[in-house]
């Protein structure tokens, strides 16, 4: 063994232990011109020890896997799953159940934007959604209506003057469109052309059930409960509509298209992109994804003439973006 | 952490309170080694929760014959991605705008961290699969010598030779990158 592999190893240590760089050359005169770079690049590689995983996700992913010993003990669900996914199917259900109860939060989260306390609720349901869904066809749809809902956070983002998110939403959304191609395009792996662990029936029905849970609530005080009653005051709910009105619609927002996005609506709410809803196959999601390409550059376009002169660099980003995110997704074999 | 050998079989007797500090000591490291394995964030965080799961439905095939248990954890984990196959190895690493950076220092200190992170990250891509296997788990796992030997199935004195030359070609990339 090289003397030298024995000394870094011996100075990595000692460093762990806390420590300098000089202290170790100190010891080791004889080898210290040799050793110096190397112990640099060591401690870029200590940097390394603040990447973290999202908090919410720590505690979340927590709760799950003391739930599968929970339910092992008692002999019983984890054996179920065939694969490793059920922990997404259970957050599936769960979801359903919540729904079903009246829950607001996963309702309130539908209309999160980037920076508010709901917003990583929103992804989880999101990849809870993807992780359930079987069918390569199945996926790329939902990842279309994940890119659609990127789309509209822009928009609100810039409405609302909140640029600082919006060059990351963008690149959520090109990596939508892009594992669009890892599905149904030329991009897709031999694995992905089908799902080999088959979901449980339960799971998905929960599926099409979850994919109604954007449906925004059309009430804050039904969401948060009213202010007053130990409910943290949180933002309310943006309330939109998929309507003829809506943003995504027209390449321009009237006033009164405005006043009406933003006020409560009982009338059909859900993000849904019936052109994509209505796929059946690969090439009819393809043709859809061209439309829905067409509709979103318009809008964006649209928010980039109104936009001031230091917001459209950002806007325009997230046009680009969206040009080569749809090119990748439309790609055929 | 307590005596881990008595968590563990805590832990193997159905303990939920051993089961959530073994979850609690381990899920960082799994974290970032899974971070410097596989292609972004979501996965890094799917795959660190697959491992929790594996290996708590698996405890029961768990000896303590002197080795940790983190060793055996890791083990589960680098077979994870291997299982996951060419796609875990090949496909961009973790992007580095998903990563959150929990500091108590200044925003410019933020700033420097990540981009020095960027850096560290984006040039372990170009190592060679056992060089980046040895960097994970070594400054990702902050496994020991011995423990990293044991789950790569090499000898120590083979493993300091992998991380000399990890990291003499880390260095070489960094300097590279700093050149433009």
């Amino acid at each position: 063994m090289a003397k030298i592999d024995v000394l870094l190893n011996e100075c990595i240590e000692r460093i762990r232990r806390g420590e300098t760089a000089a202290q170790c050359l100190a010891s080791y005169p004889d080898n210290a011109a040799e050793l110096e770079p190397l112990l640099k690049t060591v401690f870029s590689l200590n940097s390394i020890s603040e990447l973290k995983a999202r908090p919410e996700f720590r505690a979340y992913a927590k709760a799950q896997v003391l739930a599968t010993v929970r339910d092992k003990a008692k002999g019983r669900a984890a054996k179920r799953f065939s694969s490793l996914r059920w922990t997404w199917a259970a957050i599936a259900v769960s979801v359903v159940a919540m729904v079903s109860a009246g829950g607001g939060t996963v309702l309130a989260s539908a209309h999160a934007i980037p920076g508010d306390p709901l917003y990583s609720v929103k992804r989880t349901v999101e990849r809870a959604q993807l992780a359930v869904t079987p069918s390569d066809v199945g996926k790329a749809k939902l990842l279309a209506n994940f890119a659609d809902r990127r789309v509209q956070e822009i928009g609100t983002m810039v409405q609302e003057g909140k640029m600082d998110r919006v060059d990351r939403t963008s690149v959520s959304m090109a990596k939508d469109l892009e594992q669009i191609g890892n599905t149904i395009g030329s991009g897709r792996s031999a694995s992905a052309k089908e799902d080999k662990n088959p979901i449980m029936s339960a799971a998905t029905s929960s599926t099409s059930a979850a994919a109604a849970v954007p449906a925004p609530a059309t009430d804050a005080t039904t969401a948060f409960g009213s202010e007053g009653q130990g409910q943290p005051a949180l933002t309310a709910p943006r309330v939109t509509t998929m309507t003829s009105s809506h943003p995504l619609a027209s390449s321009t927002v009237t006033k009164e298209q405005k006043v009406a996005a933003s006020a409560s609506d009982k009338s059909d709410n859900s993000h849904k992109n019936d052109e994509v809803k209505n796929a059946q196959n690969a090439d009819e999601v393809r043709q859809a994804l061209l439309k829905q390409a067409e509709r979103q550059k318009q809008y964006l376009q649209g928010l980039l003439e109104k936009a001031s002169p230091k917001d459209k660099a950002a806007i325009q980003r997230a046009i680009d973006k969206l040009t080569a995110g749809y090119d990748q997704a439309t790609k055929e074999d | 952490m307590q005596n881990e050998e008595h968590i563990v079989r805590r832990a193997q007797d159905g303990d939920e309170e051993a089961f959530s500090m073994l979850y609690e000591e381990h899920f960082d490291k799994v974290f970032r080694y899974m971070a410097l394995r596989v292609k972004d964030r979501s996965e890094a965080e799917d795959m660190a929760q697959q491992v929790f799961v594996k290996s708590f439905e698996a405890l029961s095939s768990f000896k303590w014959k002197g080795a940790p248990f983190g060793a055996w954890l890791f083990s589960i984990a680098r077979n994870l991605v291997i299982d996951r196959g060419r796609k875990a190895g090949k496909q961009p690493m973790t992007s580095i705008d998903d990563v959150v950076i929990l500091s108590n220092e200044n925003l410019e200190n933020m700033v420097e961290t990540k981009m020095e992170m960027e850096k560290v990250v984006e040039a372990a891509k170009r190592l060679t699969p056992s060089q980046r296997e040895v960097v994970a788990l070594r400054f990702g796992a902050e496994m020991s010598i011995a423990e990293t030997a044991k789950i790569m199935g090499k000898n120590e004195g083979a493993i300091k030779a992998l991380q000399h030359s990890a990291i003499s070609a880390l260095r070489r990339l960094l300097v590279q990158g700093n050149n433009g």
